[in-house]
């Protein structure tokens, strides 16, 4: 997939093509609908499939206190873009001055004048251009009038739930990681740097990396198995992630003992995948007693992961 | 003047130690808007989500109490006090045992589906036109009958004896303080709330909230305008419907419009330039109003994610 930056990179061998257009935060079941979807629909004109996106994230931008807590970084969702089978993405600096595009404006300079688009696919809810006034009706019906051909995909659902980031937030956030999953498609993983540790875990003889994440967790309190990657490295891991309660929701702090492992990550990029919860967050009598949690951790994690 | 003020929800955090309806006295000072009402009362000593409705949005009041909710709860084993919080007089202490994370996870499962709860003697409820709380400051305590309330979830996420926390997401009308003390109960060692966040409304969750610094310390009027949420963000849950221009005249009217809706039941009703008319009941070939809201000037549309 090429990754191309802003709308003068885009260029002319990739029209005409087909469009799908939204800000596809995490890449859940329902993103991935849609950009199949424009997959499927190029390969059966023999077009490129284009996904048009945007980064930062339009909320960050129009009310920078009300932006939601990313599920996954642009170069995750890229990744998943990529395995999806989309020829190139192209990433829109989002901007105020793009903000107050008019809708009409967008589509007919954005979609049809640089990408071609003779298919654009969209999700039910989203809108684009100034004050949000492009809706999916308004799309249909510059396509009708234009002769482009607007796929307006509609609510996918799960268990009876519609698939969306704010209940995969919600889900995480009661440290429901199967329900997140089946949203998904995919495991919760974040990814983030090796931070200089306390030095807490050494001194026990269980080597821990102190990991800063990219964004913010959301993530319920508590040990994790998990699924560490680093350069070409795997390795099983046991997480604890424990939130500070004197400082509100986004004071955390994450620590993964990885297994099979002895060595610094100091600096080092290392992402986690988070699959079952163990157990809550637990303060400890001793070191002792803590030695001994950490063994049973060890080997739930072992069993969960096997 | 007023007609012209926009209308909508600021998702504002409450601070510890006042009351839900001294936010709403304060933010109708420092807004000067003449409507303005919350979305479901948090106790004085609890902390977190309280939705704010500002001019016609206060017509949804009734849509607000209906949302889902959040909470992080910190409960105190082996204390039960006449409130079920810690702000009551003590009626008894026990000891706490060692419990294991599995026995305490064992028992919050009993908690969770739709469960019956004795609503607390210091609550807001009415009973022959007074308040529970006011009976119970007169030191009576009267038979009530148990309500029924839904709990979706609830996860164990810090264990400290005597002490942890809990998040619960529920259903209207649940009781933290009395889920606390059963789960007490429950573990024969009794229990308090020792403290209580409430981290979601609905759609508005504590991230996007507006700090409790910025609402109550240095409150800006301006800046407080800025941060309002448009009035059907409290409605996300509801389908869409858009009327045509004549429907949405005599729905604006209070007359049944021909349906455009998929479904029967509650729909979100807008109107052909996609300003929120109100909301309607969609039965068959109708639908029918049951609250009309008046138009707001235009502006953008950013619902919370």
């Amino acid at each position: 997939m090429r990754i191309l930056h802003g709308l003068a990179s885009f260029p002319p061998e990739l029209k005409p093509s087909v469009a799908a257009l939204g800000v596809f935060d995490g890449i859940h079941l329902a993103h991935a609908k849609i950009l199949s979807t424009a997959v499927e629909r190029a390969r059966a004109r023999g077009l490129a499939s284009v996904v048009c996106t945007f980064d930062p994230h339009p909320a960050a931008v129009l009310h920078p206190e009300r932006v939601p807590v990313p599920i996954a970084s642009l170069d995750e969702n890229l990744e998943r873009m990529a395995a999806l089978g989309l020829d190139a993405a192209l990433i829109i600096p989002f901007t105020l001055e793009f903000s107050r595009m008019e809708a009409e404006v967008f589509v007919r300079d954005v979609l049809r004048e640089t990408l071609g688009a003779a298919e654009v696919v969209v999700g039910y809810n989203h809108t684009f251009g100034r004050g949000a006034r492009g809706t999916a009706a308004l799309l249909k019906e510059l396509g009708a009038r234009d002769g482009f051909v607007a796929h307006v995909l509609p609510p996918l659902e799960v268990n009876g739930q519609t698939v969306s980031s704010s209940a995969i937030r919600d889900a995480l956030r009661m440290g429901e990681l199967d329900r997140a999953e089946a949203f998904l498609g995919h495991a919760y993983r974040i990814a983030g740097t090796v931070l200089r540790g306390a030095g807490r875990g050494r001194t026990l003889g269980f080597p821990t990396a102190n990991l800063r994440p990219d964004s913010p967790l959301v993530l319920a309190a508590g040990v994790y198995a998990a699924r560490a990657a680093w350069g070409d490295r795997r390795a099983d891991a046991v997480v604890n992630v424990g939130y500070r309660p004197t400082f509100g929701e986004h004071e955390y702090w994450i620590e993964a003992y990885l297994f099979d492992f002895s060595g610094d990550l100091y600096g080092q990029r290392l992402s986690l995948e988070f699959l079952h919860r163990i157990r809550p967050e637990m303060k400890f009598a001793g070191v002792e007693a803590l030695k001994q949690q950490v063994a049973a951790d060890m080997d739930a994690a072992r069993r969960l992961l096997r | 003047m007023s007609e012209r003020l926009p209308s909508g929800v600021l998702s504002v955090e409450k601070g510890r130690g006042v009351t839900s309806f001294q936010v709403v006295a304060h933010l109708r000072r420092v807004l000067r808007a003449p409507r303005v009402g919350h979305g479901g009362t948090l106790d004085p000593d609890a902390t977190g989500v309280l939705p704010i409705l500002i001019g016609e949005a206060t017509k949804l009041t009734p849509y607000l109490v209906d949302l889902d909710k959040e909470y992080v709860a910190t409960v105190r084993l082996g204390i039960t006090t006449t409130t079920q919080d810690l702000s009551g007089a003590i009626v008894d202490t026990r000891p706490v045992p060692q419990f294991g994370a599995e026995v305490i996870e064992a028992a919050l499962r009993r908690f969770v589906g739709t469960i019956n709860q004795i609503p607390p003697m210091y609550s807001a409820l009415r009973r022959g036109g007074r308040r529970l709380y006011e009976l119970a400051r007169e030191g009576q305590s009267i038979d009530r009958e148990p309500r029924s309330v839904r709990v979706d979830a609830i996860i164990l996420e810090r264990l400290e004896l005597p002490e942890l926390d809990i998040r619960v997401r529920c259903g209207k009308g649940t009781y933290i303080r009395t889920l606390a003390a059963d789960l007490g109960e429950a573990l024969s060692c009794g229990a308090a709330l020792a403290g209580l966040v409430r981290t979601r409304v609905g759609p508005y969750t504590l991230d996007s909230a507006i700090s409790w610094e910025e609402v109550w310390n240095r409150p800006d009027a301006s800046r407080l305008w800025n941060r309002l949420f448009p009035s059907d963000s409290a409605l996300a849950s509801l389908p869409a419907v858009t009327l045509p221009a004549v429907g949405a005249a005599a729905f604006s009217q209070g007359q049944r419009v021909p349906s455009p809706a998929a479904q029967d039941g509650l729909v979100r009703v807008y109107g052909p330039s996609g300003s929120l008319l109100g909301i309607g009941m969609a039965h068959g070939a109708v639908v029918s109003p049951q609250r009309v809201l008046h138009a707001d000037p235009a502006r953008p549309r950013v619902l919370p994610a």
